[in-house]
């Protein structure tokens, strides 16, 4: 031990690897990153014979690979960010160029990485995994992040209990696990980030953070609608596939933020940078969102009137209407079974149709079609009403043969019937109790939340919980990998609002106390005073 | 399209019940009720689905 005053000579490795690189020992972790890299990127040249994209896709690895086990908030951010800017499914005609990267396809389907022997998992759940791992090890640690509990904590533990049953009891039948996996991934991604998410963002800097990301993300795919949009002639969904695709769920929840700082007055860059985005916005989402989507934000903008504060409340009533005027002229004109033939011209490209009883086996989007999806799911659950069929098991329908259709063609649409074939009645009800607690959790709390922009973003959080709730009527959006973590990720900010809400309200009412306990004794001098 | 006013029916019982419900209880029971009768509703009407119309409308 050095004497105080007196520092230890610097050794080798300060004198000649530190100090040319203009280090200290404080931060050299620097040069074995540094290090790090230059030896993978090496290696990765002499293994691939210099191919440069392989090297530096194993760089990419690496780096997040690192960035995670440093920063699980930034890696959480990357994740989000992928999410909403990568596509699940290719969609024919939308040449937007991150829809070609394989972020949810297996490891073994991108040519790069081809090599590794990881063929059951995709690059999506290979970041959950190292998310996780690092999660994990700093709170066991006690470093940075502390334990929080997940909002309705009962609920979830009931429904994660009935999707792990309802996958065990399916694959117990004679069902595949691969198809079992396939059928209820999106939902157990949703159920981990629901978990994972309240352990790493803990403040309102994160939660800010996190919508920047969002917002950025967003603003990127809604610039690229438009140029779509415009360069397709001005056409609605020209791309069946876009239609109804998870792009409008993020789009909504834009929107809402747009329209949120709006009629609640908060001062914040973000609400200048909605402002300036939200027509694009508006055109990204009128180019993506099929009429479902109109009924889905009409319902849940009905909500967000309810949660407006009362003096917000005119504002955004006189904001909100002309675009309720234009939706309703909209799908009067668009949707009504009347003469304007040929305004509904473009709109029978992208709307399902009665198909003869001859086609239906060829289109299976058609109305029709949708409807046997029913017939069969009614009589499937009247063989097995309490339990289900369980995940992965192949049931045989009765009015479609099996050969025909793919396990994705005979999923309904109606992803409540879905849910309640699959799981039985315990699991449809533990999904809508959670559901449901969480809403009615969420709403509770917003009457305590007293910072504007917390509010914000608590009332965007239900109002996209509310859309969730009733677009699945319409769309598999549990099937949807890309929605339902987006709906974990938001769904898991409740822990985060909840402590800064209530932290700052302990911080008020301690400095209220202690300036009541100073005029009592103000008083009691004064009385002292008065007495002697 | 009944499953679905059930199910926004219960969306906004669930919102009412958390903005003019007691604040110091848990909404769960609350809660547990609708999903109750909402899935009851649900399981009932598709039990009882009625054979379709193959011809169409």
């Amino acid at each position: 031990m050095s004497a105080p005053g007196y520092s230890n000579p610097p050794g080798w490795y300060s004198r000649f690897i530190l100090e040319p690189l203009g280090l200290n020992k404080e931060n050299d972790v620097v040069f074995w990153l540094i290090f790090l890299f230059g030896g993978l990127l090496l290696c990765s040249f002499w293994y691939s014979q210099g191919n440069i994209w392989i090297a530096l896709s194993s760089l990419l690895l690496v780096s997040v690979v690192v960035l995670t086990i440093l920063r699980a908030d930034y890696s959480l951010y990357l994740l989000l960010f992928s999410v909403i800017i990568f596509e699940q499914f290719r969609i024919p005609g939308f040449d937007f160029f991150p829809s070609h990267v394989s972020y949810f396809s297996s490891i073994t389907e991108i040519p790069y990485f081809s090599y590794l022997p990881l063929n059951i998992f995709s690059a999506l759940e290979l970041h959950f995994l190292l998310i996780c791992f690092s999660t994990f090890l700093m709170l066991s640690l006690k470093f940075g992040p502390r334990w929080r509990p997940i909002p309705a904590a009962i609920p979830y533990t009931i429904f994660l209990t009935t999707i792990i049953g309802a996958i065990v009891y399916g694959i117990q039948k004679s069902g595949s696990i691969s198809i079992a996996l396939w059928e209820s991934r999106a939902i157990l991604y949703f159920l981990l980030l629901y978990f994972m998410v309240p352990q790493i963002i803990q403040s309102k800097r994160q939660i800010r953070a996190l919508f920047w990301i969002l917002i950025t993300a967003v603003s990127i795919k809604a610039l690229y609608l438009v140029y779509w949009y415009i360069n397709s002639g001005y056409l609605q969904g020209n791309s069946h596939m876009l239609i109804g695709s998870e792009n409008a769920l993020f789009l909504v929840t834009m929107l809402v933020m747009g329209i949120s700082v709006i009629s609640i007055s908060v001062k914040d860059k973000q609400k200048w940078v909605l402002l300036a985005l939200l027509p694009f916005v508006l055109i990204g989402f009128y180019a993506v969102a099929a009429e479902v989507a109109y009924f889905s934000l009409a319902v849940s903008i009905a909500v967000f009137c309810f949660l407006v504060p009362a003096t917000a409340r005119k504002r955004f009533i006189l904001l909100i209407s002309p675009f309720l005027i234009a939706v309703v002229v909209y799908s009067a004109i668009f949707t009504g079974s009347n003469e304007w033939v040929d305004l509904r011209k473009e709109q029978a490209k992208i709307e399902s149709m009665w198909k003869k009883a001859e086609q239906f086996f060829a289109d299976v989007d058609s109305k029709l079609y949708q409807e046997v999806k029913l017939y069969n799911i009614s009589d499937l659950l009247r063989e097995s009403p309490i339990i289900g069929t369980g995940f992965g098991y192949k049931a045989e329908h009765k009015v479609v043969s099996t050969d025909v259709l793919t396990v994705r063609e005979k999923i309904p649409q109606n992803q409540s019937l879905w849910l309640l074939l699959k799981a039985g009645i315990p699991g449809l009800l533990a999904f809508t109790f959670l559901f449901t607690t969480y809403l009615a959790k969420a709403v509770k709390l917003l009457s305590s939340v007293t910072d504007p922009y917390l509010g914000i973003i608590l009332r965007v959080i239900v109002v996209v919980v509310v859309y969730q709730l009733i677009i699945q009527f319409f769309e598999p959006q549990l099937l949807y990998y890309r929605s339902m973590i987006f709906l974990g990720c938001l769904m898991g900010l409740y822990p985060a609002i909840n402590k800064t809400t209530f932290k700052k309200t302990g911080t008020a009412n301690k400095s209220k106390a202690k300036q009541n306990r100073l005029e009592g004794r103000a008083v009691n001098n004064k009385i002292s005073k008065t007495f002697n | 399209m009944e499953i679905l006013l059930a199910t926004i029916f219960v969306v906004f019982l669930a919102v009412i019940r958390g903005k003019i419900g007691h604040k110091a209880r848990s909404p769960i029971f609350s809660t547990l009720l609708m999903s109750l009768l909402l899935v009851a509703f649900i399981v009932v009407m598709i039990i009882n689905k009625e054979p379709i119309n193959m011809q169409g409308p």
